[in-house]
């Protein structure tokens, strides 16, 4: 299994597509970086408005945290479709190219098989996170300092204690990484049915589109669908930063998203298992 | 008929000479006790209820040096009202531009206090202040209106069982405008909206700052009130 895992892992790190996902945020996080360095005091003079009208705020509010934060926010829409890139072709693809089937041949289970892209699918997902971690929190800390972190929402803000960041940060990202998981296990289960590579990364991404559109839209109708939707559940990462912290909240969401990651995992398998592979 | 108008007016100006009188008076016992203080510095803990503001209680030192030296130093981030605690012995004592007018007896906290309107004799930022002044000459409650921060209620609770005779905690409460930024400013995208009912709609905010280890009239360099924390 080892083995089938590190072949799986190499075959995504000779594809030049892989490394596009990092690539893009690191431009995207530098180009923020950059942009805060420049404009971010005039920019936050503005959200303050309100209070500063009241009070004198002091402290190092511009901090690597703040920033951090901001990029995550930015990148929410991002972030599946570079994973869905990825780990949408990971079987269509080699169905596309023939490969599936060589595989397939060899004296190994198709459970096996699946599951060994599936590991190296979801290290993908992983080493992503990490990266998109070291680039906001780590480089951000560098330029702009560390420190309290101001929480920003369109209706308040929230002030994190430093000793509080850090803790919060990973548990964020442990979060963030089983949500990006959630991604790479529906464009994965697309992928198992789908025999070239578009189609998977097409479906995953408008899936997204459609589902974030529904929960954007503060219309009463979509109240009811909202709780079903993966999409409302892949921002909880968000809610580690609020104050005081609703864990019920957190729980049954993680819970969800890990219901959705076994439900795109199982059904993918299943059919991959019983599926026919003639080309 | 002239005569009794005459009347009236003569015995209107007695009041008013009389009444000024009695509000310097109490003026005067109000200021006694903050003149033997030429500067000093405390610990405080400042514990915020502001309407889209969640921030948690965070203690940080006091430093005061006559005239108007003034400076909270915390460790992080901390929203500070912009009325300093020590504006109303300042405005009290200020005989230039305010004149001093009794307005009555009222009872606040549980004891009789002498209500004193400071009424601004120039252009000020300061455009009323009212006093609420005990026996001992100790401000227990004030409303200042400023042109540039509005109004202001400020609350005084002394502890006996200090010897200074400063306050041991001070609640600042003013009106402040509903927090509200673009969500795409923000980058609030597909948040979750607030479940109906539980919207902030306060319009009232207080800051509750509580002191102790006064140390009066004991040196400390002038540098703490232009170090960067």
């Amino acid at each position: 299994m080892l083995r089938l895992i590190k072949v799986e892992l190499f075959k995504i790190a000779a594809r030049p597509r892989s490394y596009i996902g990092i690539l893009a945020i690191t431009v995207i996080v530098l180009l923020i970086h950059m942009a805060m360095l420049a404009d971010g005091k005039s920019f936050l003079s503005f959200i303050f408005s309100t209070f500063s009208q009241t009070f004198d705020i002091q402290g190092n509010i511009l901090n690597g945290n703040l920033i951090a934060f901001i990029v995550l926010q930015m990148l929410v829409m991002q972030m599946p479709l570079l994973i869905a890139f990825v780990t949408g072709d990971i079987i269509s693809g080699e169905a596309a190219d023939g490969t599936l089937r060589l595989i397939a041949g060899r004296p190994f289970s198709r459970t096996r098989i699946y599951f060994a892209k599936y590991t190296a699918s979801a290290i993908y997902t992983a080493i992503l996170t990490i990266w998109l971690g070291l680039m906001a929190l780590l480089l951000g800390r560098i330029l702009f300092g560390s420190g309290d972190m101001i929480v920003l929402k369109s209706d308040s803000l929230t002030v994190i204690r430093s000793a509080d960041v850090l803790w919060r940060y990973m548990v964020a990202f442990g979060i963030a990484f089983l949500s990006l998981l959630l991604i790479a296990s529906f464009s994965f289960c697309i992928s198992a049915f789908s025999n070239n590579s578009i189609t998977p990364i097409i479906i995953c991404m408008g899936t997204i589109i459609v589902f974030t559109i529904i929960g954007t839209l503060d219309i009463p109708f979509f109240d009811y669908i909202k709780p079903f939707l993966f999409t409302t559940h892949m921002i909880v990462w968000r809610d580690m930063f609020y104050d005081p912290l609703q864990w019920q909240d957190i729980i049954i969401s993680v819970s969800i998203i890990m219901f959705y990651i076994i439900l795109f995992t199982g059904i993918g398998w299943y059919h991959f298992k019983t599926k026919d592979i003639l080309i | 008929m002239i005569k009794r108008f005459s009347f009236s007016i003569v015995l209107f100006c007695i009041c008013c000479q009389s009444y000024s009188q009695d509000a310097k008076a109490i003026v005067r016992q109000c200021n006694a006790i903050f003149a033997n203080i030429k500067d000093y510095s405390c610990t405080i803990n400042l514990v915020f209820d502001i309407p889209g503001l969640h921030i948690g209680t965070i203690n940080g030192k006091v430093f005061f040096r006559k005239p108007n030296r003034f400076r909270i130093r915390t460790k992080g981030i901390v929203f500070l009202p912009r009325q300093n605690p020590n504006q109303l012995p300042m405005i009290l004592a200020d005989t230039v531009n305010f004149i001093p007018i009794f307005i009555g007896k009222e009872i606040s906290g549980n004891q009789p206090v002498n209500v004193i309107q400071m009424v601004p004799l120039k252009d000020n930022d300061v455009v009323a202040a009212k006093f609420y002044i005990n026996a001992k000459g100790q401000i227990l409650k004030a409303q200042i209106s400023t042109k540039e921060n509005g109004t202001s209620d400020i609350v005084n609770e002394f502890d006996n069982n200090i010897s200074v005779k400063m306050p041991s905690t001070t609640i600042i409460s003013f009106d402040m405008k509903k927090f509200k930024v673009p969500k795409m400013l923000a980058v609030d995208i597909n948040s979750k909206s607030a479940k109906k009912g539980t919207e902030n709609t306060k319009t009232t905010g207080s800051v509750t700052m509580k002191f102790s280890a006064y140390k009066v009239n004991q040196y400390f360099p002038d540098a703490v009130f232009s170090e960067k924390d």
